[in-house]
Protein backbone atom coordinates (compact mmCIF):
# COMPACT_ATOMS: atom_id res chain seq x y z
CA UNK A 1 0.00 0.00 0.00
CA UNK A 2 2.65 2.60 0.47
CA UNK A 3 3.77 2.44 -3.23
CA UNK A 4 0.24 3.00 -3.79
CA UNK A 5 -0.13 6.11 -1.34
CA UNK A 6 3.08 7.21 -2.95
CA UNK A 7 1.75 7.23 -6.46
CA UNK A 8 -1.20 8.47 -5.69
CA UNK A 9 -0.05 11.59 -3.96
CA UNK A 10 -0.27 13.80 -6.08
CA UNK A 11 -3.47 13.33 -7.20
CA UNK A 12 -5.20 13.68 -3.71
CA UNK A 13 -3.31 16.79 -3.16
CA UNK A 14 -4.48 18.08 -6.53
CA UNK A 15 -7.78 17.07 -5.65
CA UNK A 16 -8.01 18.83 -1.92
CA UNK A 17 -6.53 21.66 -2.86
CA UNK A 18 -9.65 22.12 -5.61
CA UNK A 19 -12.36 21.52 -2.78
CA UNK A 20 -10.50 23.68 -0.39
CA UNK A 21 -10.51 26.54 -2.98
CA UNK A 22 -14.00 25.70 -4.49
CA UNK A 23 -15.23 26.15 -1.07
CA UNK A 24 -13.66 29.22 0.06
CA UNK A 25 -14.44 31.23 -2.95
CA UNK A 26 -18.15 30.41 -2.00
CA UNK A 27 -18.73 29.67 1.76
CA UNK A 28 -17.60 33.18 3.44
CA UNK A 29 -19.31 35.21 0.25
CA UNK A 30 -22.72 34.54 1.13
CA UNK A 31 -23.54 38.15 1.49
CA UNK A 32 -21.87 39.05 -1.33
CA UNK A 33 -24.08 36.43 -3.63
CA UNK A 34 -27.16 37.69 -2.19
CA UNK A 35 -26.61 41.12 -2.54
CA UNK A 36 -25.21 40.86 -6.20
CA UNK A 37 -28.61 38.88 -7.41
CA UNK A 38 -30.49 41.29 -5.44
CA UNK A 39 -29.19 43.91 -7.80
CA UNK A 40 -30.75 42.18 -10.85
CA UNK A 41 -33.82 41.65 -9.50
CA UNK A 42 -36.27 42.57 -11.70
CA UNK A 43 -35.10 41.20 -14.35
CA UNK A 44 -37.61 39.12 -16.44
CA UNK A 45 -34.38 36.62 -17.29
CA UNK A 46 -33.43 36.09 -13.85
CA UNK A 47 -36.87 36.24 -12.30
CA UNK A 48 -37.11 32.63 -14.97
CA UNK A 49 -34.60 30.80 -12.79
CA UNK A 50 -34.24 32.58 -10.04
CA UNK A 51 -37.82 33.42 -8.35
CA UNK A 52 -37.72 36.08 -5.44
CA UNK A 53 -38.63 33.16 -3.19
CA UNK A 54 -35.90 31.63 -3.66
CA UNK A 55 -33.52 34.58 -3.71
CA UNK A 56 -34.92 35.46 0.12
CA UNK A 57 -34.32 31.53 0.80
CA UNK A 58 -30.34 32.24 -0.40
CA UNK A 59 -30.28 34.50 2.79
CA UNK A 60 -30.48 31.35 5.48
CA UNK A 61 -26.61 29.53 6.20
CA UNK A 62 -28.43 26.79 6.04
CA UNK A 63 -29.81 26.62 2.51
CA UNK A 64 -27.33 29.09 0.68
CA UNK A 65 -24.32 26.54 1.54
CA UNK A 66 -26.12 23.30 1.12
CA UNK A 67 -27.49 24.39 -2.47
CA UNK A 68 -23.96 25.68 -3.46
CA UNK A 69 -21.65 23.43 -2.42
CA UNK A 70 -23.96 20.43 -1.95
CA UNK A 71 -26.32 20.98 -4.54
CA UNK A 72 -24.00 22.80 -7.33
CA UNK A 73 -19.99 22.91 -6.75
CA UNK A 74 -18.96 20.03 -4.58
CA UNK A 75 -21.76 17.84 -6.10
CA UNK A 76 -21.15 18.36 -9.41
CA UNK A 77 -17.63 17.00 -9.54
CA UNK A 78 -17.95 14.22 -7.49
CA UNK A 79 -18.38 12.01 -10.28
CA UNK A 80 -15.08 13.34 -11.79
CA UNK A 81 -13.71 13.00 -8.62
CA UNK A 82 -14.17 9.70 -8.57
CA UNK A 83 -13.25 9.26 -12.32
CA UNK A 84 -9.92 11.30 -11.65
CA UNK A 85 -8.86 8.57 -8.55
CA UNK A 86 -9.42 5.69 -10.61
CA UNK A 87 -8.70 6.01 -14.42
CA UNK A 88 -4.43 5.47 -14.07
CA UNK A 89 -4.42 2.86 -11.52
CA UNK A 90 -3.89 -0.09 -13.51
CA UNK A 91 -3.67 1.62 -17.12
CA UNK A 92 -0.44 3.53 -15.84
CA UNK A 93 1.18 0.60 -15.15
CA UNK A 94 -0.04 -0.82 -18.01
CA UNK A 95 0.98 1.49 -20.17
CA UNK A 96 4.23 2.10 -18.98
CA UNK A 97 5.02 -1.15 -18.86
CA UNK A 98 5.94 -1.32 -14.99
CA UNK A 99 2.42 -4.27 -14.01
CA UNK A 100 4.90 -7.15 -14.43
CA UNK A 101 7.41 -5.44 -11.66
CA UNK A 102 4.34 -5.74 -8.83
CA UNK A 103 3.17 -8.96 -10.61
CA UNK A 104 6.29 -11.02 -9.96
CA UNK A 105 6.43 -9.86 -6.56
CA UNK A 106 2.97 -10.46 -5.23
CA UNK A 107 0.12 -12.01 -6.40
CA UNK A 108 -2.68 -10.87 -8.85
CA UNK A 109 -5.52 -10.80 -5.92
CA UNK A 110 -2.97 -8.61 -3.78
CA UNK A 111 -2.22 -6.73 -6.23
CA UNK A 112 -5.80 -5.43 -7.32
CA UNK A 113 -6.74 -5.11 -3.64
CA UNK A 114 -3.81 -3.18 -3.13
CA UNK A 115 -4.57 -0.96 -5.61
CA UNK A 116 -8.61 -0.89 -5.24
CA UNK A 117 -8.43 -0.21 -1.63
CA UNK A 118 -5.87 2.21 -1.44
CA UNK A 119 -8.13 4.42 -4.09
CA UNK A 120 -10.83 3.44 -2.23
CA UNK A 121 -9.87 4.75 1.00
CA UNK A 122 -8.24 8.06 -0.44
CA UNK A 123 -11.72 8.96 -2.23
CA UNK A 124 -13.84 8.35 0.90
CA UNK A 125 -11.09 10.90 2.87
CA UNK A 126 -11.47 13.13 0.09
CA UNK A 127 -14.98 13.06 -0.25
CA UNK A 128 -15.89 12.82 3.77
CA UNK A 129 -13.42 16.35 3.59
CA UNK A 130 -15.77 17.94 1.19
CA UNK A 131 -18.83 17.12 2.64
CA UNK A 132 -17.95 17.98 6.23
CA UNK A 133 -16.35 21.80 5.01
CA UNK A 134 -19.92 22.77 5.68
CA UNK A 135 -20.26 21.81 8.91
CA UNK A 136 -17.07 22.64 10.29
CA UNK A 137 -17.27 25.99 8.70
CA UNK A 138 -20.63 26.48 10.38
CA UNK A 139 -19.66 25.16 13.61
CA UNK A 140 -16.34 27.21 13.77
CA UNK A 141 -17.97 30.36 12.72
CA UNK A 142 -20.97 29.60 14.97
CA UNK A 143 -23.28 29.90 12.09
CA UNK A 144 -26.96 28.47 12.45
CA UNK A 145 -26.59 25.11 10.69
CA UNK A 146 -28.59 21.78 10.23
CA UNK A 147 -25.71 19.02 11.03
CA UNK A 148 -27.95 16.08 10.24
CA UNK A 149 -28.78 17.44 6.85
CA UNK A 150 -25.19 17.99 5.92
CA UNK A 151 -24.40 13.92 7.08
CA UNK A 152 -27.29 13.30 4.85
CA UNK A 153 -25.49 14.69 1.82
CA UNK A 154 -22.12 13.30 3.27
CA UNK A 155 -23.99 10.04 2.47
CA UNK A 156 -24.79 11.11 -1.20
CA UNK A 157 -21.97 12.63 -2.47
CA UNK A 158 -19.82 9.33 -0.79
CA UNK A 159 -21.78 6.09 -2.39
CA UNK A 160 -22.35 8.60 -5.86
CA UNK A 161 -18.06 9.05 -5.82
CA UNK A 162 -17.54 4.91 -5.46
CA UNK A 163 -19.98 4.23 -8.21
CA UNK A 164 -17.95 6.41 -10.81
CA UNK A 165 -14.49 4.94 -8.68
CA UNK A 166 -15.66 1.49 -9.16
CA UNK A 167 -16.98 2.14 -13.20
CA UNK A 168 -13.55 4.00 -14.11
CA UNK A 169 -11.74 0.41 -12.45
CA UNK A 170 -13.33 -1.44 -14.13
CA UNK A 171 -12.19 0.53 -17.34
CA UNK A 172 -8.44 1.15 -16.10
CA UNK A 173 -8.47 -2.69 -15.94
CA UNK A 174 -9.77 -3.28 -19.68
CA UNK A 175 -7.59 -0.66 -21.48
CA UNK A 176 -4.16 -0.41 -21.69
CA UNK A 177 -3.71 3.44 -21.69
CA UNK A 178 -4.59 6.25 -19.21
CA UNK A 179 -6.43 8.17 -21.84
CA UNK A 180 -9.01 5.23 -22.84
CA UNK A 181 -10.06 4.85 -19.10
CA UNK A 182 -10.60 8.63 -18.56
CA UNK A 183 -12.06 9.12 -21.68
CA UNK A 184 -14.91 6.27 -21.36
CA UNK A 185 -15.37 7.45 -17.49
CA UNK A 186 -16.01 10.76 -18.70
CA UNK A 187 -18.26 9.59 -21.81
CA UNK A 188 -20.33 7.15 -19.76
CA UNK A 189 -20.92 10.17 -17.45
CA UNK A 190 -22.06 11.82 -19.92
CA UNK A 191 -24.20 9.70 -21.72
CA UNK A 192 -26.03 8.68 -18.73
CA UNK A 193 -26.47 11.83 -18.05
CA UNK A 194 -28.03 12.75 -20.97
CA UNK A 195 -29.82 9.58 -21.32
CA UNK A 196 -31.35 9.95 -17.51
CA UNK A 197 -33.33 13.38 -19.13
CA UNK A 198 -35.58 10.84 -20.63
CA UNK A 199 -37.90 10.10 -17.89
CA UNK A 200 -38.52 6.49 -18.44
CA UNK A 201 -34.43 6.18 -18.17
CA UNK A 202 -34.06 9.15 -14.98
CA UNK A 203 -32.68 6.37 -13.11
CA UNK A 204 -29.54 6.47 -14.92
CA UNK A 205 -28.76 9.88 -14.22
CA UNK A 206 -26.73 9.43 -10.93
CA UNK A 207 -26.15 13.99 -10.62
CA UNK A 208 -29.88 13.94 -9.36
CA UNK A 209 -28.44 11.27 -6.66
CA UNK A 210 -24.82 12.90 -5.65
CA UNK A 211 -26.49 16.30 -5.78
CA UNK A 212 -29.13 15.64 -3.38
CA UNK A 213 -32.72 16.34 -4.74
CA UNK A 214 -33.91 13.94 -2.18
CA UNK A 215 -32.76 15.64 0.58
CA UNK A 216 -33.81 18.71 -0.23
CA UNK A 217 -37.19 17.75 -1.74
CA UNK A 218 -38.16 16.06 1.26
CA UNK A 219 -34.98 16.02 3.40
CA UNK A 220 -34.74 12.09 3.67
CA UNK A 221 -31.52 10.31 2.22
CA UNK A 222 -32.39 8.63 -0.61
CA UNK A 223 -32.45 5.19 0.31
CA UNK A 224 -32.91 2.74 -2.64
CA UNK A 225 -30.89 4.40 -4.87
CA UNK A 226 -28.42 3.97 -2.35
CA UNK A 227 -28.73 0.66 -2.19
CA UNK A 228 -28.86 -0.25 -5.41
CA UNK A 229 -25.78 2.00 -6.13
CA UNK A 230 -23.89 0.07 -3.58
CA UNK A 231 -25.17 -3.59 -5.26
CA UNK A 232 -23.92 -1.98 -8.57
CA UNK A 233 -20.40 -0.59 -7.58
CA UNK A 234 -20.05 -3.84 -6.02
CA UNK A 235 -20.96 -6.06 -8.98
CA UNK A 236 -18.75 -3.75 -11.22
CA UNK A 237 -15.89 -3.99 -8.95
CA UNK A 238 -15.94 -8.19 -8.86
CA UNK A 239 -16.19 -8.08 -12.88
CA UNK A 240 -13.23 -5.49 -12.62
CA UNK A 241 -11.21 -8.11 -10.51
CA UNK A 242 -12.24 -11.22 -12.58
CA UNK A 243 -10.64 -9.45 -15.44
CA UNK A 244 -8.10 -8.76 -13.95
CA UNK A 245 -7.06 -12.35 -12.44
CA UNK A 246 -7.21 -13.62 -16.10
CA UNK A 247 -5.73 -10.01 -17.93
CA UNK A 248 -2.62 -11.09 -20.17
CA UNK A 249 0.43 -8.97 -19.34
CA UNK B 1 14.67 -29.56 -10.82
CA UNK B 2 13.28 -26.00 -9.69
CA UNK B 3 11.52 -25.82 -13.05
CA UNK B 4 9.60 -28.07 -15.29
CA UNK B 5 8.14 -27.22 -18.25
CA UNK B 6 5.77 -29.65 -20.26
CA UNK B 7 4.22 -29.68 -23.42
CA UNK B 8 3.08 -26.27 -23.22
CA UNK B 9 1.64 -24.86 -25.64
CA UNK B 10 0.14 -20.48 -26.17
CA UNK B 11 -1.79 -19.83 -29.19
CA UNK B 12 -2.32 -16.35 -30.53
CA UNK B 13 -5.56 -17.30 -33.04
CA UNK B 14 -3.74 -19.20 -35.56
CA UNK B 15 -0.41 -18.14 -34.85
CA UNK B 16 1.68 -20.67 -32.33
CA UNK B 17 4.02 -19.09 -30.46
CA UNK B 18 4.79 -21.72 -28.14
CA UNK B 19 3.90 -25.15 -29.39
CA UNK B 20 4.34 -28.28 -27.36
CA UNK B 21 7.75 -27.20 -25.60
CA UNK B 22 9.48 -29.68 -22.87
CA UNK B 23 12.24 -28.50 -20.69
CA UNK B 24 13.66 -28.10 -17.09
CA UNK B 25 15.96 -26.53 -15.55
CA UNK B 26 18.02 -28.06 -12.27
CA UNK B 27 18.99 -26.58 -9.45
CA UNK B 28 22.37 -24.92 -9.17
CA UNK B 29 21.99 -24.72 -13.12
CA UNK B 30 22.39 -21.56 -15.33
CA UNK B 31 20.12 -22.12 -18.84
CA UNK B 32 19.82 -20.64 -21.78
CA UNK B 33 17.15 -19.88 -23.92
CA UNK B 34 17.82 -19.10 -27.54
CA UNK B 35 16.61 -18.53 -30.87
CA UNK B 36 15.71 -15.90 -33.13
CA UNK B 37 12.93 -12.68 -32.60
CA UNK B 38 9.89 -14.38 -32.67
CA UNK B 39 10.72 -17.89 -31.49
CA UNK B 40 8.75 -17.52 -28.15
CA UNK B 41 11.14 -17.39 -25.42
CA UNK B 42 9.60 -14.49 -24.43
CA UNK B 43 5.90 -15.80 -24.15
CA UNK B 44 7.32 -18.80 -22.48
CA UNK B 45 8.87 -16.74 -19.93
CA UNK B 46 5.21 -15.10 -19.54
CA UNK B 47 3.62 -17.99 -19.14
CA UNK B 48 5.94 -19.27 -16.57
CA UNK B 49 5.44 -16.39 -14.65
CA UNK B 50 2.18 -16.42 -15.14
CA UNK B 51 1.64 -13.25 -17.34
CA UNK B 52 0.28 -15.04 -19.87
CA UNK B 53 -2.14 -17.66 -20.14
CA UNK B 54 -0.84 -21.08 -21.10
CA UNK B 55 -3.37 -22.74 -23.54
CA UNK B 56 -2.04 -25.99 -22.27
CA UNK B 57 0.77 -28.21 -21.34
CA UNK B 58 2.18 -27.96 -17.77
CA UNK B 59 4.66 -25.94 -15.42
CA UNK B 60 5.77 -26.98 -12.14
CA UNK B 61 7.70 -24.34 -10.28
CA UNK B 62 9.07 -25.06 -6.82
CA UNK B 63 10.09 -21.53 -4.93
CA UNK B 64 10.25 -18.10 -5.43
CA UNK B 65 11.69 -16.40 -8.80
CA UNK B 66 13.37 -13.06 -9.53
CA UNK B 67 12.42 -11.53 -12.74
CA UNK B 68 14.17 -9.38 -15.11
CA UNK B 69 11.85 -8.08 -18.16
CA UNK B 70 12.85 -7.73 -21.50
CA UNK B 71 11.76 -4.08 -21.58
CA UNK B 72 13.64 -3.01 -18.79
CA UNK B 73 10.46 -0.33 -17.19
CA UNK B 74 10.56 1.13 -13.62
CA UNK B 75 9.05 4.02 -12.18
CA UNK B 76 10.39 6.97 -13.79
CA UNK B 77 9.26 9.34 -11.38
CA UNK B 78 10.76 7.83 -8.80
CA UNK B 79 14.43 8.35 -7.56
CA UNK B 80 16.71 5.20 -7.43
CA UNK B 81 16.81 5.07 -3.25
CA UNK B 82 12.95 5.50 -3.65
CA UNK B 83 12.93 2.60 -6.38
CA UNK B 84 14.79 0.37 -3.75
CA UNK B 85 12.76 1.34 -0.62
CA UNK B 86 9.69 0.72 -2.90
CA UNK B 87 10.80 -2.62 -4.28
CA UNK B 88 11.66 -3.69 -0.74
CA UNK B 89 8.22 -3.14 0.70
CA UNK B 90 6.92 -5.23 -2.01
CA UNK B 91 9.30 -7.92 -2.75
CA UNK B 92 9.72 -11.24 -0.30
CA UNK B 93 13.29 -11.69 1.11
CA UNK B 94 14.73 -8.86 -0.24
CA UNK B 95 18.12 -7.67 0.83
CA UNK B 96 18.20 -3.96 0.58
CA UNK B 97 22.02 -3.44 2.23
CA UNK B 98 23.06 -5.92 -0.94
CA UNK B 99 21.13 -3.97 -3.26
CA UNK B 100 22.57 -0.45 -1.75
CA UNK B 101 26.09 -2.20 -2.26
CA UNK B 102 25.16 -3.34 -6.40
CA UNK B 103 24.21 0.21 -6.57
CA UNK B 104 27.68 1.64 -5.33
CA UNK B 105 29.71 -1.04 -7.62
CA UNK B 106 27.75 0.62 -10.64
CA UNK B 107 28.69 4.25 -9.72
CA UNK B 108 24.48 5.03 -9.95
CA UNK B 109 23.50 8.24 -7.52
CA UNK B 110 20.89 7.51 -5.42
CA UNK B 111 19.31 11.01 -5.63
CA UNK B 112 18.90 10.20 -9.63
CA UNK B 113 15.40 9.80 -11.26
CA UNK B 114 14.67 6.67 -13.53
CA UNK B 115 13.59 8.66 -16.14
CA UNK B 116 17.03 10.56 -15.60
CA UNK B 117 19.37 7.13 -16.14
CA UNK B 118 20.57 5.98 -19.52
CA UNK B 119 19.15 2.47 -20.71
CA UNK B 120 22.31 0.83 -19.47
CA UNK B 121 22.15 2.10 -16.16
CA UNK B 122 17.78 1.43 -15.91
CA UNK B 123 19.39 -2.09 -16.90
CA UNK B 124 21.40 -2.37 -13.75
CA UNK B 125 19.17 -0.77 -11.63
CA UNK B 126 16.71 -3.12 -12.91
CA UNK B 127 19.30 -6.00 -12.15
CA UNK B 128 20.39 -5.14 -9.13
CA UNK B 129 16.55 -5.15 -7.36
CA UNK B 130 16.19 -8.51 -8.93
CA UNK B 131 19.43 -9.99 -7.57
CA UNK B 132 18.70 -8.56 -3.94
CA UNK B 133 15.97 -10.65 -3.96
CA UNK B 134 16.54 -14.03 -2.32
CA UNK B 135 14.56 -16.77 -5.24
CA UNK B 136 15.15 -20.17 -6.14
CA UNK B 137 15.24 -19.23 -9.73
CA UNK B 138 16.06 -15.97 -11.37
CA UNK B 139 14.31 -15.22 -14.59
CA UNK B 140 16.85 -12.96 -17.12
CA UNK B 141 14.96 -11.97 -20.35
CA UNK B 142 18.05 -10.27 -22.76
CA UNK B 143 19.70 -9.07 -18.82
CA UNK B 144 22.68 -7.49 -21.05
CA UNK B 145 20.78 -5.39 -23.38
CA UNK B 146 22.34 -1.87 -23.88
CA UNK B 147 24.97 -2.59 -21.62
CA UNK B 148 28.37 -1.22 -22.71
CA UNK B 149 31.32 -4.70 -22.83
CA UNK B 150 32.83 -3.34 -19.23
CA UNK B 151 29.33 -3.40 -17.62
CA UNK B 152 28.43 -6.43 -19.13
CA UNK B 153 31.07 -8.62 -18.32
CA UNK B 154 30.55 -7.29 -14.89
CA UNK B 155 26.47 -8.59 -15.31
CA UNK B 156 27.75 -11.86 -16.36
CA UNK B 157 30.11 -12.49 -13.40
CA UNK B 158 27.48 -11.69 -11.66
CA UNK B 159 25.14 -14.13 -13.55
CA UNK B 160 27.37 -16.63 -12.96
CA UNK B 161 27.83 -16.57 -9.45
CA UNK B 162 24.38 -17.28 -8.69
CA UNK B 163 24.31 -21.18 -9.03
CA UNK B 164 27.38 -20.89 -5.85
CA UNK B 165 24.58 -19.25 -3.92
CA UNK B 166 22.04 -22.49 -4.47
CA UNK B 167 20.38 -20.94 -7.41
CA UNK B 168 19.42 -21.28 -10.92
CA UNK B 169 19.08 -19.49 -13.82
CA UNK B 170 16.96 -19.50 -16.97
CA UNK B 171 17.90 -16.59 -19.70
CA UNK B 172 17.49 -15.58 -23.02
CA UNK B 173 19.79 -13.59 -25.14
CA UNK B 174 21.25 -13.06 -28.27
CA UNK B 175 25.03 -12.69 -27.76
CA UNK B 176 25.79 -16.25 -28.44
CA UNK B 177 29.55 -15.51 -26.74
CA UNK B 178 27.77 -14.62 -23.65
CA UNK B 179 25.66 -17.57 -23.85
CA UNK B 180 29.05 -19.68 -23.91
CA UNK B 181 30.72 -18.17 -21.22
CA UNK B 182 27.54 -18.62 -18.27
CA UNK B 183 24.87 -21.14 -19.89
CA UNK B 184 25.09 -24.91 -18.68
CA UNK B 185 22.55 -26.28 -20.56
CA UNK B 186 20.82 -24.56 -23.93
CA UNK B 187 17.52 -24.88 -25.88
CA UNK B 188 17.82 -23.56 -29.04
CA UNK B 189 14.26 -22.10 -30.12
CA UNK B 190 12.41 -21.03 -33.27
CA UNK B 191 8.83 -20.80 -34.35
CA UNK B 192 7.33 -21.67 -31.19
CA UNK B 193 9.70 -25.38 -30.99
CA UNK B 194 12.82 -26.71 -28.99
CA UNK B 195 14.92 -27.78 -31.94
CA UNK B 196 18.03 -28.46 -29.96
CA UNK B 197 18.11 -29.10 -26.10
CA UNK B 198 21.02 -30.39 -24.36
CA UNK B 199 24.18 -29.50 -21.87
CA UNK B 200 25.70 -26.82 -24.04
CA UNK B 201 29.29 -29.17 -24.85
CA UNK B 202 27.43 -32.02 -25.40
CA UNK B 203 25.59 -30.20 -28.31
CA UNK B 204 29.27 -28.12 -29.84
CA UNK B 205 30.61 -31.60 -29.40
CA UNK B 206 27.67 -33.45 -30.85
CA UNK B 207 27.42 -31.68 -34.93
CA UNK B 208 30.56 -30.97 -37.11
CA UNK B 209 30.72 -29.13 -40.41
CA UNK B 210 31.05 -31.28 -44.03
CA UNK B 211 31.61 -30.25 -47.45
CA UNK B 212 29.34 -31.91 -50.17
CA UNK B 213 29.94 -31.57 -54.24
CA UNK B 214 26.63 -29.16 -55.27
CA UNK B 215 25.76 -32.28 -57.23
CA UNK B 216 25.15 -34.25 -54.38
CA UNK B 217 22.26 -33.54 -51.26
CA UNK B 218 22.67 -34.61 -48.03
CA UNK B 219 20.10 -34.34 -45.28
CA UNK B 220 21.67 -31.49 -42.82
CA UNK B 221 21.24 -27.70 -41.82
CA UNK B 222 22.45 -26.07 -45.01
CA UNK B 223 24.81 -23.42 -43.54
CA UNK B 224 26.51 -21.75 -47.01
CA UNK B 225 27.46 -22.76 -50.54
CA UNK B 226 30.56 -21.90 -52.55
CA UNK B 227 30.72 -21.91 -56.27
CA UNK B 228 31.59 -25.69 -56.07
CA UNK B 229 29.97 -27.08 -53.20
CA UNK B 230 27.54 -26.83 -49.95
CA UNK B 231 28.31 -26.61 -47.20
CA UNK B 232 26.28 -28.77 -44.22
CA UNK B 233 26.54 -28.61 -39.99
CA UNK B 234 25.30 -32.41 -39.66
CA UNK B 235 25.65 -35.20 -36.83
CA UNK B 236 29.37 -35.97 -36.20
CA UNK B 237 28.47 -39.59 -35.86
CA UNK B 238 26.63 -39.61 -39.04
CA UNK B 239 29.21 -37.97 -40.90
CA UNK B 240 32.11 -39.94 -39.78
CA UNK B 241 29.68 -43.43 -40.56
CA UNK B 242 29.16 -41.79 -43.94
CA UNK B 243 33.11 -41.18 -44.62
CA UNK B 244 32.82 -37.03 -44.20
CA UNK B 245 35.26 -35.02 -43.21
CA UNK B 246 34.14 -33.01 -40.03
CA UNK B 247 35.28 -29.45 -39.78
CA UNK B 248 34.96 -28.10 -36.14
CA UNK B 249 32.12 -25.17 -36.20
CA UNK B 250 31.60 -22.52 -33.82
CA UNK B 251 28.72 -22.19 -31.55
CA UNK B 252 27.40 -19.12 -33.61
CA UNK B 253 27.94 -21.52 -36.70
CA UNK B 254 26.14 -23.92 -35.12
CA UNK B 255 23.19 -21.58 -34.43
CA UNK B 256 22.33 -19.96 -37.08
CA UNK B 257 23.02 -23.56 -39.00
CA UNK B 258 19.87 -25.31 -36.76
CA UNK B 259 17.74 -21.76 -37.09
CA UNK B 260 18.33 -21.47 -40.75
CA UNK B 261 17.92 -25.11 -41.09
CA UNK B 262 14.71 -25.23 -39.42
CA UNK B 263 13.31 -22.45 -41.38
CA UNK B 264 13.50 -24.59 -44.55
CA UNK B 265 11.50 -27.50 -44.28
CA UNK B 266 13.41 -29.40 -46.84
CA UNK B 267 16.63 -29.08 -44.68
CA UNK B 268 14.77 -30.39 -41.43
CA UNK B 269 15.26 -33.96 -40.91
CA UNK B 270 15.13 -35.98 -37.56
CA UNK B 271 18.14 -38.66 -37.32
CA UNK B 272 19.37 -38.23 -41.41
CA UNK B 273 20.98 -35.47 -40.01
Amino acid sequence: MKKEFYDMRVRVIGITITVLILFFVLAPFQKFTVSMLEGYSGNPQLEKFLPGSMLNRLKEWSFYINSQWYGKNFGQIIPIIGIIMAFPLFSRETENGTLAFLLVRRNRKLVFMDKFLTGLILLVLILVLASLLPIIYSFLLSKNYQYTTGLKFLLHSLFAGILWYSITLLYSVIFNDQVKPLLAGLGTLAITTVAGILKPLRILNTYAYALGSKIFQKNIVDLKYTFGVIIVSLIITFIAYKIFLKKEI
Amino acid sequence: MVLEVRDLRKYYKNIKAVDGISFCVDKNEVFALLGPNGAGKTTTIKCILGLRNKDGGEIKLSGTVGYLPEGKELYQSYTVRKMIEITASITKDFDKDKCFKFIEQFDMPLSEKVSELSNGQTTQLYISLVLSQRAELYILDEPTWGLDPIVRNQILEMIRNIPFDGSSVLYTSHILSEVEKVADKVAIMNKGKIIEIGYLDDIKEKYCAIRVDKSKNVSGYKYKSTESENVYVVKKEWAQENGFTCEPITFDILFEAIVLGSNSNSNVRGEER
